[in-house]
């Protein structure tokens, strides 16, 4: 599976949503986004991809492409 | 910083009671969609497991009762040798006169004993500790009782009493020249008070039929109260992991210590989660923290501390020398932390008891009726 599968699964899962709805998906934005169900997104993604985010980055992620452009920092190119 | 060093306060006992029914997140499946994909993947991440909560009726004086009196029948201790009665709790009986003086005249405390109230959380052991620390310290006091107990509370509210159980603890401290140094670092930042609080009820906004009921419907379709807890989760999370780390460095570093000659830090257990990344910050080996009081136990409030204790370090406290550091964190928002030897210490675990005998609400009325009337 790729890194762009994985992630994608992690957030579909968690939210909830289908795959045409990930573009543009912000937090609080589904009800499962919510401060739980970030945490969660967050503890799978350190899970698949084998690291640690800073809290900064915790916060900062605020949508799904704001995510992928955190992961490059920690060498997860998707 | 309120960065302090005491060196006559002997930590000379702990009593923790719990009450005995036990609920398990098993029980909450509604509260997951009723998805046991949801439920196990919180109960991996956050540590749900189980909590103790109190029946209705019960209150978290009811439950520092009970841990006053395993401490003072186990003990031995002559109530006419205690100073001073302090009692951290946010739920007091009544919203005045202070819960301190309901535990003072069920024990018969003598009038030459000082009994005060502090209306704090989950911090709130530290911070009590340290008032008794400097009390001790300046021969204001020879023998502190320091009381703290809490509970959730809130019978309809779900969501976030998934995370509490409910507790009371006992703790005796005494003056002693050879107790040996106590550190302490103690913080706040008032800009964060509403992250967790219950909007009515204080004097701001007093509970009136106008906010009884009132539902606000959150951005999730959730309905809030305003008479119920409000907790910002994603706010506590990122100030607990944010704050707690450097104010433990610099409690070391103020000390003069390691964090390897520590024995067992002693986190609040706001929740698996939390304390796992606080304590990979503060860089702690798995051995020197527990999550699995919040497993067990749920987030005990103020008696948190006391119950990680109690759970985890009863034995080795009871037989032996532990340097353990003391961290908490919330409500405030406040956190602080301290430094010190729990040397064979009398720790009677956290036990379990049970609190059928409640007057009711019905009872209560009555009582105040019968009192205040003519």
């Amino acid at each position: 599976m790729s890194n762009l599968e994985t992630y994608d699964r992690i957030f579909m899962e968690i939210f909830e949503v289908p795959a045409e709805a990930l573009p543009g998906l912000k937090y609080q934005d589904t009800a499962s986004w919510d401060s739980v169900g970030h945490m969660t997104m967050i503890a799978e993604l350190e899970e698949a991809f084998d690291l640690m985010m800073e809290t900064d980055d915790i916060i900062d992620f605020s949508s799904y492409e704001k995510g992928r452009e955190i992961l490059k920092k920690y060498d997860v190119e998707i | 910083m309120a960065k302090s060093s005491f060196t006559k306060m002997k930590f000379s006992g702990l009593s923790v009671t719990a009450p005995d029914y036990i609920r398990s997140i098993d029980d909450d499946l509604a509260l997951f969609d009723n998805n046991p994909v949801k439920l196990a993947r919180a109960k991996k991440l956050i540590g749900f497991g189980t909590r103790y909560r109190a029946p209705e009726g019960c209150t978290p004086t009811d439950l520092c009762r009970a841990a006053v009196r395993r401490l003072i029948d186990d003990m031995a201790i002559d109530v006419n040798s205690v100073d001073a009665l302090i009692l951290v709790t946010q739920k007091p009986d009544y919203s005045q006169p202070g819960s301190s003086y309901i535990i003072h005249r069920d024990f018969n405390f003598p009038k030459s004993c000082a009994a005060f109230d502090i209306n704090h959380g989950c911090p709130g052991f530290i911070y009590g500790l340290w008032v008794a620390g400097s009390l001790l310290e300046s021969g204001a006091c020879r023998k502190i009782m320091l009381v703290a107990g809490d509970y959730y509370g809130s019978y309809n509210e779900l969501r976030n009493q998934m995370l509490f159980g409910d507790a009371g603890s006992a703790a005796l401290l005494e003056y002693d020249p050879q107790a040996g140094p106590s550190h302490f670092n103690i913080q706040a930042d008032g800009h964060g008070f509403e992250a967790i609080i219950n909007p009515a009820g204080g004097a701001r906004l007093p509970i009136r039929a106008d906010v009884l009921d009132l539902e606000v419907i959150d951005k999730h379709g959730e309905a809030l109260r305003l008479v119920d807890g409000y907790i910002d989760g994603l706010e506590v999370f990122n100030f607990s992991v944010r704050e707690v780390p450097p104010n433990i460095a610099e409690l070391l570093e103020f000390a003069g210590a390691k964090l390897d000659e520590i024995d067992f830090v002693a986190f609040h257990q706001t929740s698996k989660q939390i304390v796992d990344r606080v304590a990979a910050k503060t860089g702690l080996r798995p051995e020197q923290y527990s999550t699995s009081t919040f497993s067990v136990y749920g987030n005990q409030s103020v008696a948190s501390v006391p119950g990680v204790i109690a759970h985890m370090l009863k034995d080795k406290v009871a037989r032996g020398r532990q340097k353990v550091i003391l961290s908490g964190y919330g409500i405030g928002a406040a956190w602080g932390s301290c430094l010190l030897d729990l040397d064979h210490i009398y720790c009677s675990g956290l036990v379990l008891e049970k609190f059928d005998r409640q007057p009711s609400r019905e009872e209560v009325i009555a009582y105040w009726i019968k009192k205040l009337g003519t």
